[in-house]
């Protein structure tokens, strides 16, 4: 029997296109940034009053503001600072704006739609100030630490599961979350989504669920092998039953991810689809790495340490 | 177990589920005063409940110019991870304006008591300087062409009054130290370490030390402050470096969350979402066996929510949020592998519904706990060796995995106990079907 058939094969080939593809684009640009991380910009306006509700006036003011300069919402996120006094907008990119511009635009819509009572409150009774500028900042992601922390997560686990699973099923837990993480990475740096402040969870998640869902996977796996003992059947025949039976448990976990996923993305706030994002990544690249990767490792070594038998 | 035995036993533990649900979940007044359900009572971090934010500007008197901005960052970012603080946003801006140089910077984290004197210490200005000479007013810094200090640990109250700080020397520190001392049978040393808020010099230690064995304990050095927070803010500051300029804080202003307003609500609705979803899948695919597991994820819902406000300490954050989701689908997949071998032993078996159900449990065991023991081997790694949002990830993950095992194991077979002897037909409320009555089917349908 052919020992490698033909979804083996593809999932090679699949997992070294992404690999070599995706870390070939990671690192010649590294992780995409989110609003807000390592580089941006903001514009801050403030007034120094809340006569007649002006605060309520000024978010109006300033979004209208950005209509007009074609800017649309998706583009920036906003922060609100001092009870609503001063709002904070954040882009990625430079727009086509000066302070001098927006405090204008925005004076003139407050000094005519702020009303006290119903009555316009006038010019000159609320004041506004605008900030526009460049932001720098920090990931402040303890990348070195994070993985510290999974290497040594891989080892502990690497040790449990030779307890519990033996050599091949050890090795095939460790293999697939490894691979995981791996795919995680390339596949984030394939599709640009971005990455920070939310990248340490999703290496971590994909690791970590690649790790169980391999260990659970190889167990049934084992336990076919001894079970189909008098079929006499070879461990690919066994990894292929198993991926039979496995197969509804892959399906559910990565339903399950997705709907995970879609409940944050129903939010609509960008940083949450940001989130939703890479969740959705890791788990589908745990599954995929478990799913194929973890029988195929258990039957090659299992395989060969019979026939050395 | 008899029917009657299950209707009193499973009445009961509804009840108690139907009023921890409403403690969870429902706000009601209690005389003048509001309950706040558990939702409200789970501690929030800035990054799901907004904080206030600082201002930092250069000071007028600062004297260098500021050559690399990223370093204050980091070293901002640094100190506010030293003390505790899990989710923060330390950002430098500066105007788009031509001619504009400096950047101001706006730190941005969770309220708390101590927040105004920890933001104090976290901008605090000034390295640690060492002086030495003959007399007490001829001093000169020495050691300025090595690194002197390795570490420096806040030790606690030694006396009362009395906070100690241990700085422990580089080898070359402490040689260097000692050859300066050799030479002089009186040698004065004065530490200082930045400026007093009235802007006068923090001298730390100053005293004659001609015999170092008297001040140094292998190359370690105990100094003393009357003040607890001062103790610490000096051992941070010795331990992050310097900050090299000096900037001015303002008193500081409420801030909103950074991703976006009701976050922390929009999260809640996010996890329940999941969680019915589950449910309602796991009974569309496993029928009976599937309301089982259904109500066991309710009890795994319930149990890590009270757990977060159980365990002293956890202040939940975005990290925090991703691990309850991850938990979550953990659980679901732990219900899978269990539903899946009851099933299996049923279908391909003559067993009865209890034995198929029994023997599934047994053969789910060995499974589920991998699953869960290897999730929180890693949760306990990342625990251990992270800081801020990633950590809160780790704590909440691992906290369902552990729940997750024991509602995968427990709950789920204290439910099969209550509830399958109320079936009337149990293959039919379960909705299997055996190998062999399929195959019947199929005959009679030919």
């Amino acid at each position: 029997m052919n020992a490698l058939n033909k979804k083996y094969k593809l999932f090679i080939v699949i997992s070294l296109v992404l690999l070599v593809v995706g870390m070939t684009i990671f690192g010649i640009f590294g992780f995409n940034q989110a609003i807000d991380f390592k580089k941006g910009y903001e514009v801050r306006v403030s007034i120094d009053n809340n006569v007649g509700n002006a605060k309520s006036v000024l978010e109006d003011a300033t979004e209208s503001y950005f209509d007009a300069k074609g800017i649309v919402s998706a583009e920036y996120a906003f922060q609100k600072m001092d009870d609503g006094k001063t709002l904070v907008y954040k882009f990625r990119e430079k727009i086509s704006a000066t302070e001098s511009d927006i405090e204008t635009y925005v004076q003139n819509k407050l000094d005519t739609d702020v009303k006290n009572n119903g009555v316009a409150v006038g010019a000159g009774v609320v004041e506004v100030d605008a900030f526009y500028g460049e932001v720098l900042g920090n990931d402040y992601f303890e990348v070195g630490w994070l993985l510290l922390a999974l290497g040594i997560g891989v080892v502990i686990t690497y040790v449990y599961a030779l307890i519990m699973e033996k050599l091949s099923g050890a090795t095939a837990t460790v293999g697939a979350s490894l691979l995981a993480s791996l795919l995680f990475v390339a596949v984030m740096g394939i599709t640009r989504i971005p990455a920070y402040p939310f990248v340490g969870y999703g290496i971590a998640l994909a690791a970590v669920l690649a790790a169980a869902l391999s260990i659970a996977t190889v167990g049934r796996c084992k336990e076919e092998l001894k079970n189909s003992a008098s079929a006499k059947l070879n461990t690919w025949q066994i990894a292929d039953k198993v991926m039979k039976y496995e197969g509804k448990k892959y399906l559910f976990t990565v339903v399950a991810v997705l709907i995970a996923a879609v409940a944050l993305v129903a939010f609509i706030v960008p940083y949450l689809i940001i989130a939703a994002g890479q969740m959705a990544i890791a788990g589908l690249c745990a599954c995929f790495a478990a799913y194929f990767g973890a029988p195929l490792v258990w039957a090659a070594i299992k395989g060969s340490k019979k026939k050395k038998a | 177990m008899g029917k009657g035995k299950s209707i009193t036993l499973l009445s009961i533990l509804s009840v108690i589920v139907a009023f921890v649900l409403v403690m969870t979940f429902v706000r009601f007044p209690v005389g003048i005063k509001n309950y706040n359900s558990l939702l409200g009572a789970v501690e929030l971090d800035y990054d799901l409940a907004g904080g206030t934010a600082y201002t930092l500007t250069l000071a007028d008197d600062n004297e260098e110019e500021v050559e690399d901005i990223n370093q204050v960052i980091d070293t901002l970012e640094y100190r506010l991870g030293e003390l505790g603080y899990g989710a923060f946003s330390v950002k430098a801006i500066k105007s788009m304006d031509e001619g504009s140089v400096d950047y101001e910077i706006r730190i941005e984290t969770k309220t708390t008591e101590t927040l105004s004197s920890d933001i104090a210490v976290v901008a605090a200005y000034g390295e640690l300087k060492f002086f030495g000479g003959t007399s007490t007013d001829s001093f000169t810094e020495i050691l300025t062409d090595v690194k002197v200090v390795d570490n420096a640990k806040y030790k606690g109250e030694v006396t009362t009054g009395n906070y100690e700080i241990d700085i422990e020397f580089t080898k070359n520190g402490y040689d260097k130290l000692r050859e300066a001392i050799a030479d002089n049978s009186t040698y004065y040393l004065k530490i200082t370490l930045g400026e007093k808020e009235d802007g006068t010099e923090n001298v730390l230690f100053q005293d004659d030390i001609a015999d170092t064995t008297a001040y140094f304990k292998n190359h370690v050095m105990a100094l003393y402050s009357p003040s607890e927070s001062t103790a610490r803010q000096m051992a941070l500051q010795m331990n992050s470096g310097g900050l090299a300029y000096k900037y001015d804080v303002d008193s500081g202003v409420e801030v909103s969350s950074p991703y976006g307003e009701d976050v922390a609500t929009k999260c809640a609705v996010a996890i329940i979402t999941l969680a019915v979803v589950i449910m309602a899948v796991m009974i569309i695919v496993y029928k009976g066996f599937g309301l089982i597991t259904a109500l066991s994820s309710l009890l795994f819902i319930l149990g890590e929510g009270w757990l977060l406000i159980g365990v002293p300490g956890i202040v939940l954050n975005m990290g925090g949020v991703i691990g309850i989701l991850a938990a979550t689908v953990l659980n679901a997949i732990g219900m899978v592998v269990l539903a899946k071998r009851v099933k299996e032993e049923f279908v391909n078996s003559e067993k009865t519904v209890k034995a198929a159900v029994n023997k599934g449990f047994k053969a789910a065991l060995v499974p589920t706990i991998n699953l869960n023991v290897v999730s929180i081997i890693f949760a306990l790694a990342i625990f251990s060796l992270t800081k801020g949002v990633v950590r809160c990830f780790a704590i909440t993950f691992g906290i369902g995995a552990a729940v997750a095992a024991i509602s995968t194991l427990v709950f789920t077979r204290m439910y099969s106990s209550l509830i399958l002897p109320l079936a009337k037909d149990k293959e039919k409320f379960l909705g299997f079907k055996r190998e062999s009555a399929k195959g019947v089917e199929v005959e009679e349908a030919e």
